[in-house]
């Protein structure tokens, strides 16, 4: 009894972490409002659409494990952001700017199937798979 | 003096840097040229341009994409927020939808000046925030709102990205081609008539689907330029007459024209100014945060500081080349628009400056080192000093 009352509060307990740390954050792309979940321990904001059954699964996603930076550092001039140039060179998606409701900017890369993820999201991966590869 | 070219934002010289012979002139230079050591000022007194009153205030968090025009991003900032800062009060509650586009103040720089049309091409990005700054004061500022009132309207997609900025180039490169294909095979004689009129009338139908649409949404949108019609001679003409840029500047740019889409001021000149020592560009910033309700300052800086971190030796600890951004240094431009003291866990505490970048909102794109609110960041004074190549400000600098 004892034991399944301490996994029943663990069990709980890390229902409420992983509630606590998905966020949903919502930006204007041309007319569409697009909604987004932030995972920020994983430093990941993607479209919600990618969440299928509780599970992540879409291009979007897919592109964080292979996107790279390494091919492409020559060609980055005057302070380009680099997650737009892993979305278009790397990860063969193409670039969109979403807006909140403060005016702020933010760029996305979007894929053929929809799915959008933030180009700080492949920066980041990209430089991690590169260091770890 | 390319080597002067170097030092500014966004440079693309680097192979030529990297070479032997260039170093050590550079070395030279540098030895030569720099000042003698100032001391430091240790004062790290609490400024955010962004709080209520602040000059930054009403200055959104812009992304650049992939346009490299971070030098017209940082220069466009620098201005709205001196304009906006001497407006009188209370500011209207539009106020954000009058902020100058970066991407129209490249381009028409870029049109009126040969250096950044042919040397620094816009389409590959790297410029002089001065440069913009001083041409805008001649010129005014064509306003964000202006070019997003046409959003979501196919081609006729306001260009404030490279991503609406590729859709005209895409159009006009791909117009072009077939356009010329089509005049070849008007002009060639052969042998079938049959063959070669069907080929002709193939490729001016495919052309005509490509048109159709652009001059549809230009029209809808009263971008059409003067005596362009919506048929496909006339556009051909058009073409013809006007090389990409000027292409970008009449269609995607056109509101820009109109004078109730421009914004006019009255600012004093921007100077800029290379850095050759540390502790003089840490004094010269902290001089400048010092001055009542202080403008953002401009700075060419190396980027590589972002994503390494505090392990990033800075632009006088490691290769020669990369202090005048080279490869390791990444060049780039970016704004400082605030100062705290942060208290560590060890009981010291450290000065930083709080920068502006132009790379969206997102927080994943800098070092676990630094502190990010939606886009700014908070880094080391002392490590910003350190990979700092200019200093750029509106009025006299420090």
């Amino acid at each position: 009894m004892r034991t399944r009352l301490v996994i029943l509060s663990c069990v709980f307990f890390l229902f409420a972490i992983v509630v606590q740390a998905v966020e949903t954050m919502s930006f204007r792309i041309g007319m569409r409002s697009i909604q987004f979940r932030n995972l920020p321990e994983q430093r990941i904001l993607i479209s919600q659409d990618c969440f299928k059954s509780g599970k992540l699964s879409c291009l979007a996603y897919s592109a964080v494990s292979k996107v790279s930076l390494k091919r492409f550092e020559g060609e980055s001039y005057g302070g380009m952001n680099p997650g737009s140039i892993a979305c278009s060179k790397s990860a063969s998606g193409s670039v969109v700017i979403g807006i909140d409701s403060q005016r702020n900017e933010r760029s996305f890369c979007e894929f053929k199937d929809g799915s959008l993820i933030d180009t700080g999201t492949l920066n980041y991966y990209a430089r991690k798979n590169d260091s770890d590869r | 003096m390319i080597c002067f070219r170097l030092m500014r934002t966004g440079y693309r010289y680097q192979r030529m840097c990297n070479s032997a012979l260039f170093r050590v002139a550079l070395l030279g230079a540098v030895l030569f040229t720099a000042p003698s050591v100032v001391a430091e000022d240790d004062a790290c007194g609490p400024v955010d341009m962004r709080q209520p009153g602040g000059s930054m205030e009403n200055i959104s968090v812009l992304d650049q994409d992939g346009t490299g025009l971070c030098y017209a991003y940082v220069a466009t900032q620098m201005i709205d927020a001196y304009r906006f800062s001497k407006l009188p009060k209370p500011l209207p509650a539009d106020i954000k939808s009058w902020q100058s586009s970066p991407v129209a103040t490249a381009f028409e720089l870029a049109s009126g000046k040969f250096y950044y049309r042919n040397i620094t091409n816009p389409f590959k990005g790297g410029g002089i925030i001065c440069d913009a700054v001083n041409y805008s004061r001649k010129k005014g500022t064509c306003t964000q709102q202006a070019l997003k009132e046409n959003s979501d309207s196919g081609y006729a997609y306001p260009v404030t990205s490279y991503w609406e900025l590729s859709l005209y180039l895409d159009f006009y490169e791909r117009f072009h081609r077939l356009s010329s294909e089509t005049r070849e095979l008007e002009n060639r004689d052969t042998e079938n008539p049959f063959i070669h009129a069907a080929d002709i009338a193939k490729r001016r139908k495919i052309l005509e689907e490509l048109t159709a649409p652009i001059c549809r949404n230009f029209k809808a949108q009263g971008l059409l330029p003067e005596g362009l019609s919506s048929s496909l001679d006339a556009l051909e003409e058009f073409l013809d007459k006007n090389n990409s840029m000027e292409f970008l500047l009449k269609t995607g740019l056109a509101a820009c024209s109109k004078p109730e889409n421009r914004e006019f001021f009255d600012i004093p000149a921007c100077t800029e100014r290379a850095v050759f020592s540390k502790k003089n560009a840490l004094k010269s910033v902290h001089q400048w945060l010092n001055s009542k309700d202080p403008q953002p300052m401009g700075i060419g800086i190396c980027s590589q500081l972002f994503h390494q971190g505090r392990k990033y030796r800075g632009r006088w600890g490691a290769a020669l080349s990369d202090m005048f951004g080279g490869t390791n240094c990444g060049g780039h431009g970016v704004l400082i628009i605030g100062r705290r003291k942060l208290q560590r866990a060890d009981g010291k505490s450290t000065c930083q400056f709080l920068i502006r970048n132009s790379w969206g909102t997102s927080c994943y794109n800098y070092s676990g080192d630094w502190s990010c609110e939606a886009g700014n960041i908070w880094v080391d004074a002392d490590k910003v000093a350190g990979s700092m190549l200019t200093r750029s400000v509106i009025g006299d600098a420090p």
